[in-house]
C-alpha cells in the first residue's frame, strides 16, 4: 500500500477512467464506485467493473495496482479480517450484495437451492455463488473425489449416484478428469501443481456459481500446465462468467472477452480486450501494454 | 582468470590454516557437546537397569504383571502403578484434548488479532507453573470441594452394587484416581494448546479462504478443513501431552491416595510409578525394595521415551 500515496499527484489519476461498459442487462457482477481500505490504508479509489455474463474479464495492472485487492472484494473474502472494509456497490444480478454486513441469517437450505435475499444476505451464501480459485492451489487434505464433492455437500444433499455425476461433470469440464479418474479415493495434495489447480477449478465450478474468480491462477504453473488451464477457461465460458487477474499480458490478449487496466487502486481503462491491447486510449494504459513499464 | 584465482588462495594459505585450527576446536567442542548428551542419557538407562537388575531376575516378567506391592514380605510387582500411571494419563488427555482444541480454535480463527497474542502468552505462562503449586492447589482446595460436592453426593445415591455405583465407589476424601487426571488436565493443558495453536497457525491463510470461498461455515471450516489439515500434528500434540503426564511425580504424588494395587473404581485412590517413587524412595531400607523403584524407574523411562519418540515421528512427517 505504500504506493497509494504518490496517487494524487499523478496526473491521470485525475482522469476519468475509460469505460466501455457493456448493455447493463448482459451483467452479472458490477463493482460501483468502489473503495477499498486495509484499516486507514486506502487501496481501492472509486473502481468501476462491470462483468458481462459468459464471458472472461481480465484484469491487469502492475503489481500492487489493487487487481487482487478487487477480486478479493467482490466475493466478500476480506470480510474474514478485522479491519479490511469495502464501500461502494457491488450488485450481484442487480441487487447490491456490498451493502449488508452479512451473517444475519442462515438462508441455506440444504436440500434446496441457494437463495439469496438482498435483505438479510448470507455471507456464506453468497460466497458459494460466487467462487474463487487461488493463485497458489489450495487443495484440502482429503481425498480428490471428496475435494469437488466438498463445496456441494455444504449446500445440498445428494445420493451418492448424483455425487459421482456431479464429480465426474466437474473434473470433466476442469479438462482434470481423463488423469484421475482411476485415483479418485487418493489425496489431492499428491496431484502435481497444474492438476491441484484445475482440482481447485473443478471444486469451484462443481458448486454452479455465477461467477468464478481466478487469482493470477497460472503464476505458479509450467507453460503446459497453463495452456492446458486456459483452454479449461475458454470452454467454462460457456457456462460461468470468469474474471481472472493476471500479470501475463499475452495471457489476457489471448482468453479474455473485456480487460479493464488497473494502476494504483483505480482503474483506468475497461474496453474490450482487442480494442484494449491494440487502440489504448490511455497514455497510461499505452505505456503499460507496450512494455515500457510495469 | 586462473592465475589470479591460485595466487589469491596462496596468498590467503596461513590465515586460512590458522582458520582451520580454529575450525577443528570449535567442531571439536561441539561434538563433544552433543556426545557428552548421548553418553549421560546412556548411563542414565545402563545404571537403571543394573540398579533394577536384582527385581527383574527376582520376580522375573512377573514384575510387570503382578500388582502386589508389599515391603514386608518383600514381594514387588508393579502392575498397580503401571496401570494406574497409564490411566490417570489417558483420562487426563480425554479431559484436556477437547479444552486444548477449543482454545486454541478460538485464538486462532475467531479471537481479535488485539487479545488473541495477550492470551496466548497466558495460556504458555501457565506451562510454567511448579507442579508442587498445582498439587497443593489440589490437596487444599480441589479434593476436599470434590469429595463434598461430587463424592458424596454420588455415594449417597446410587445403588452401590449397580454398574454406576462401582463406577463411583470409593473413600469421599478428594484423593483418587479421578481428582488426579483432573489436576493432570491443567497441567497439560497449556501444553497441548500452545503446541496446537502453533499447528493450526502452518496452515496456509489461502486454503483456509478457498474453503470460506466455497460458502462453508466458521465449524465447517475447522471441523472440515483444517483439523484433517493437522491430522497427525495433531496426533502428536497428543502423544506430547500423553509424555509429559506419564512423568508428572509431584501434582499427583499429593491427590492419588497412593495405595498400592489396582485402583478398583474412577474414585479409588491408586499410584502411580512416579508418585510410587517419589513416596518410598527415603523409606527404601532393603537391597530389594530399592531395586524394584529403580526397576520402575527404568519402566517409566522406557514408557515416557516410546511415547515421546512416537510423537517427534508423527510431528515430523506433518511439515506442509
Amino acid at each position: 500500500m505504500n504506493d497509494v500515496a504518490p496517487a494524487s499527484m499523478i496526473s491521470a489519476s485525475t482522469d476519468a477512467p475509460i469505460m466501455h461498459v457493456p448493455p447493463a442487462d448482459t451483467l452479472v457482477l458490477e463493482a460501483r464506485k468502489l473503495d477499498f481500505f486495509y484499516g486507514k490504508n486506502q487501496s481501492l479509489f472509486g473502481v468501476d467493473l462491470p462483468i458481462e455474463r459468459n464471458k472472461i474479464t481480465a484484469l491487469i495492472g502492475p503489481s500492487g495496482c489493487g487487481k487482487s485487492t478487487l477480486l478479493r472484494a467482490l466475493n466478500k473474502i476480506y470480510d474474514l479480517y478485522p479491519g479490511q472494509q469495502a464501500t461502494g456497490r457491488i450488485l450481484l444480478d442487480g441487487k447490491d450484495i456490498l451493502s449488508d454486513r452479512g451473517s444475519v441469517a442462515r438462508l441455506r437450505a440444504r436440500d434446496g437451492d441457494v437463495q439469496i435475499d438482498p435483505a438479510n444476505l448470507d455471507v456464506s451464501a453468497l460466497r458459494a455463488r460466487i467462487g474463487m480459485v487461488f493463485q497458489k492451489p489450495t487443495p484440502f487434505p482429503m481425498s480428490i473425489y471428496d475435494n469437488v464433492a466438498f463445496g456441494v455437500r455444504l449446500y445440498h444433499k445428494k445420493s451418492k449416484a448424483e455425487m459421482d455425476q456431479i464429480v465426474e461433470r466437474s473434473l470433466r469440464r476442469a479438462a482434470l478428469w481423463d488423469e484421475v479418474k482411476d485415483k479418485l479415493s487418493s489425496s489431492g495434495l499428491g496431484l502435481s501443481g497444474g492438476q491441484q489447480q484445475r482440482l481447485c477449478v473443478a471444486r469451484g465450478i462443481a458448486v454452479e456459481p455465477e461467477v468464478l474468480l481466478l487469482d493470477e491462477p497460472a503464476s505458479a504453473l509450467d507453460p503446459v500446465s497453463t495452456a492446458k488451464l486456459e483452454e479449461t477457461l475458454m470452454e467454462l465460458r460457456n457456462d460461468f462468467s470468469i474474471v481472472i487477474v493476471t500479470h501475463n499480458l499475452q495471457q489476457a490478449a489471448r482468453i479474455s472477452d473485456h480487460t479493464g487496466f488497473m494502476f494504483l487502486g483505480k482503474m483506468i481503462e475497461f474496453r474490450p480486450t482487442a480494442e484494449l491491447f491494440e487502440r489504448p486510449q490511455s497514455t497510461r494504459t499505452r505505456d503499460y501494454v507496450t512494455g515500457r513499464f510495469g | 582468470m586462473t592465475a589470479t584465482t591460485m595466487d589469491i588462495e596462496t596468498a590467503s594459505q596461513p590465515a586460512r590454516g590458522q582458520g582451520a585450527a580454529g575450525e577443528m576446536i570449535f567442531r571439536t567442542l561441539c561434538f563433544s557437546a552433543a556426545t557428552l548428551l548421548m553418553a549421560a542419557l546412556a548411563g542414565v538407562v545402563v545404571s537403571l537397569a543394573i540398579g533394577g537388575w536384582p527385581a527383574f531376575r527376582q520376580f522375573g516378567i512377573g514384575f510387570l504383571f503382578s500388582s502386589e506391592w508389599n515391603p514386608v514380605t518383600e514381594v514387588y510387582g508393579a502392575a498397580g502403578p503401571i496401570v494406574g500411571t497409564i490411566v490417570t494419563s489417558i483420562l487426563a488427555l480425554v479431559i484436556a484434548l477437547p479444552l486444548a482444541l477449543g482454545v486454541s480454535v478460538f485464538l486462532v480463527e475467531f479471537c481479535p488479532r488485539r487479545i488473541s497474542r495477550p492470551i496466548a502468552i497466558a495460556v504458555e505462562l501457565l506451562a510454567g507453573i511448579p507442579s508442587i503449586v498445582y498439587g497443593m492447589w489440589g490437596l487444599f482446595v480441589l479434593a476436599p470441594w470434590f469429595a463434598l460436592h461430587i463424592q458424596m453426593p454420588l455415594l449417597m445415591d446410587l445403588d452401590p452394587n449397580g454398574l454406576l455405583g462401582q463406577l463411583f465407589a470409593g473413600i469421599p476424601n478428594g484423593a483418587n484416581i479421578f481428582t488426579a487426571s483432573m489436576i493432570l488436565a491443567i497441567m497439560i493443558l497449556p501444553y497441548m494448546s500452545a503446541v496446537f495453536r502453533e499447528l493450526l497457525l502452518t496452515i496456509p491463510s489461502q486454503v483456509r479462504e478457498a474453503a470460506y470461498g466455497l460458502g462453508s461455515t466458521s465449524f465447517e471450516v475447522v471441523a472440515q478443513v483444517m483439523l484433517p489439515y493437522v491430522r497427525r500434528g495433531t496426533v502428536g500434540v497428543i502423544m506430547l501431552g500423553l509424555g509429559r503426564a506419564l512423568g508428572e511425580t509431584m501434582a499427583v504424588t499429593f491427590i492419588i491416595g497412593n495405595s498400592h494395587g489396582f485402583p478398583h473404581s474412577l474414585f479409588d485412590s491408586g499410584s502411580t510409578i512416579a508418585s510410587t517413587i517419589a513416596n518410598e524412595f527415603a523409606e527404601a531400607t532393603s537391597d530389594m525394595h530399592t531395586s524394584a523403584l529403580v526397576a520402575l524407574g527404568l519402566v517409566l523411562f522406557l514408557l515416557t521415551f516410546a511415547v515421546l519418540a512416537t510423537a517427534r515421528a508423527l510431528l515430523a512427517s506433518d511439515k506442509h
